[in-house]
């Protein structure tokens, strides 16, 4: 099992009015798990994706990553955890303006001083994702759509485990948002687990497991007739 | 391709944000610029000074009425001047009580010569009563200057020859004297005999003004030295009531005056040099602290790909210290093109004597400058780079959409 999340919760205060924004959520995802969750804006998808991210500490429950308990590394080796086995689409614009394509997809192999050209690596996951053409432009003159794909890019330099999408076909057109989604579901079944969280209906027919999340609440394999529903929310 | 070190990352984000990026080392350099012009500026006014009452021998000088300012433009700032009174001032003078030693001076200018670009100040000094000049000539010439030739100040400049030329003579040239910073680098000397010659020359040159002039009965100046238990205030009285139309000068107040000048200088460069190094930091840390808030979002994006709170605070100070040592050394280089190519200028336009310190004394204030400035740019990202390397990366990442 690559991923095993127990009992896992995040509270929160509103005034002085206590609330679950993820309550004793349970998830267990294997590898090459294609997984999404569903569910409105503000239901705590996001803030889940963030807890196993280890961007967020949880009030209480357990990540394990690999075998890997994340609530007893410290500050180093987490970052560290997180560069080499999770990647992360975060959602909206996440790209370095200040450098490049090529350099921000060679990034994430670079910020833990690591030596060796990864050059072509980062060219390859480029074409991968369709952009070659566009390694030495910056980011101010690229698309919505063509700025996810270098993100995804980015997510995969590591060669991580686990690959963490937060609404990576929000903002995107029908096309785009389909080709994206069909770029996630060949890097599950290259083994790479990825675990999406969107609100966008049309994602469901790429995963193998589907979950929705409402005020807080995993429900697992949420029944085909239900989809509509989050779907006009 | 070379690799993304945490120095590239900080050059490229100062590179993307040229405005910003200037304006910081604006401000970097303008410190670097105060700090290492007025150290340089108040070391060499104080040499200047220093030199100055090393200098001046004599207690008392004794010129004619009137020209107590001419004099001490010839010894502050080499303003060439000439102006004479009867020889027998000097008689009078012997006879006043407390008066250890004197001697007469007698002064000419080139109007022109072809060691300068300005008519330089010749002074003549009798070798056998003088105990100003001859003392530091005999650090350079053991048996005195012979007559015929010239002493010459470390501004003239010589011929390949050793000599230099004055109302189309030439004259060879005995030594040449170390810097002092005051008006006596633009001077000549030469002993009675010579300034003869050079009257000589200068009257069949048609110079006019000497035409009712002659040296074996006029003399410029009187210095004296004061005696053993006698105050200069005493021998002032003494010589008022036996001397009329001469002014006194008292050598002591000529230098306290240049350091009343000298603290009122460097009171400024103090002044400013406090302003800049109060204000570089309070601003580059604003905007170093603004900027950071702008720039969450990068930061938070940095941490879900892995980057340590260390590491984040390291790419702010990278940009700190890339811009204080730029700026800073833009600013040094800036100083340098203003202080030594124009340290006459300087001197003559705030009437003090200058001196630059040592080359090495000149290298530890430039390292020190730099130092400095790339101090000031990590001390003033401080804040914002503990503040960025504390942000919730959930809470930042969100801020920024």
């Amino acid at each position: 099992m690559l991923l095993e999340v127990k009992n896992l919760s995040k509270e929160y205060k509103r005034g002085s009015k206590p609330f679950f924004a993820v309550r004793h959520v349970n998830l267990k995802l294997d590898d090459g798990d294609f997984a999404i969750i569903i569910g409105r804006s503000g239901s705590g998808k996001s803030t889940l994706l963030n807890l196993i991210g280890g961007l967020l500490t949880p009030t209480s429950g357990e990540i394990r990553i690999s075998g890997r308990n994340l609530a007893l590394v410290n500050d180093k080796e987490g970052s560290l955890f997180r560069n080499s086995t999770i990647g992360f689409v975060p959602q909206g614009q996440s790209i370095l303006s200040s450098l490049t394509v090529l350099d921000n997809v060679r990034l994430p192999h670079y910020l833990w001083n690591r030596q060796g050209d990864v050059t072509e690596r980062a060219l390859s996951l480029l074409d991968q994702v369709g952009i070659k053409h566009l390694a030495n432009a910056y980011p101010q003159h690229l698309s919505g759509g063509e700025l996810r794909r270098v993100a995804i890019a980015r997510a995969l330099m590591n060669n991580p485990r686990l690959l963490l999408a937060d609404e990576p076909t929000n903002d995107l057109d029908s096309q785009t948002a389909g080709e994206i989604l069909g770029l996630l579901s060949n890097i599950a079944r290259t083994g790479t687990t990825v675990l999406m969280v969107t609100h966008d209906t049309q994602a469901i027919k790429f995963g193998n497991r589907i979950y929705e999340m409402i005020d807080g609440d995993l429900l697992e394999s949420i029944p085909e007739n239900t989809w509509s529903k989050v779907a006009s929310s | 391709m070379k690799t993304l070190t945490t120095g590239k990352i900080s050059f490229q984000n100062l590179k993307r944000k040229p405005f910003r990026t200037i304006a910081l080392m604006v401000v970097a350099g303008i410190l670097a610029f105060v700090l290492f012009s007025g150290t340089i500026l108040t070391l060499s006014l104080k040499n200047g000074l220093k030199s100055v009452e090393a200098r001046f021998g004599a207690d008392l000088i004794v010129v004619p009425l009137g020209y107590e300012g001419a004099q001490e433009a010839i010894l502050l700032t080499g303003e060439p001047s000439y102006f004479y009174f009867d020889r027998t001032v000097e008689d009078k003078l012997s006879q006043v009580e407390g008066i250890e030693m004197l001697t007469t001076q007698f002064y000419l200018t080139s109007l022109g010569a072809d060691c300068c670009d300005l008519p330089v100040q010749i002074i003549g000094f009798d070798p056998s009563s003088d105990f100003v000049i001859q003392p530091w000539i005999c650090q350079r010439l053991s048996g005195g200057v012979e007559d015929g030739k010239l002493i010459v100040g470390s501004d003239i400049h010589l011929d390949n020859d050793l000599s230099v030329k004055f109302y189309d003579k030439v004259f060879p040239v005995a030594a040449q004297l170390d810097e002092t910073g005051t008006g006596l680098d633009q001077s000549v000397f030469a002993t009675q005999a010579t300034i003869k010659d050079l009257f000589t020359h200068a009257k069949e040159k048609g110079m006019n003004f000497l035409s009712d002039t002659n040296p074996d009965t006029l003399i410029s100046s009187v210095l004296i030295k004061a005696k053993d238990g006698y105050t200069v205030e005493q021998i002032m009285t003494n010589i008022r009531r036996k001397v009329d139309g001469v002014q006194i000068i008292k050598t002591q107040s000529m230098i306290a005056k240049l350091s009343q000048s000298l603290d009122k200088f460097t009171g400024f460069l103090y002044f400013f040099a406090a302003i800049a190094l109060v204000m570089a930091p309070v601003l580059l840390s604003v905007v170093f602290s603004t900027s950071a808030n702008e720039r969450k979002k990068e930061f938070a994006t940095l941490r879900i790909l892995g980057a340590t709170r260390k590491k984040l605070a390291s790419i702010l100070i990278r940009e700190s210290l890339y811009i204080g040592g730029t700026g800073g050394t833009l600013g040094i280089l800036l100083a340098a093109m203003f202080v030594f190519p124009f340290s006459l200028l300087i001197s003559q336009s705030i009437g003090l004597p200058y001196i630059q310190p040592a080359p090495l004394l000149i290298l530890a204030i430039l390292l020190g400058t730099l130092l400095i400035s790339l101090l000031i740019g990590p001390l003033a990202s401080a804040y914002a780079a503990v503040k960025i390397s504390r942000v919730d990366t959930y809470l930042a990442f969100r801020e920024g959409e």
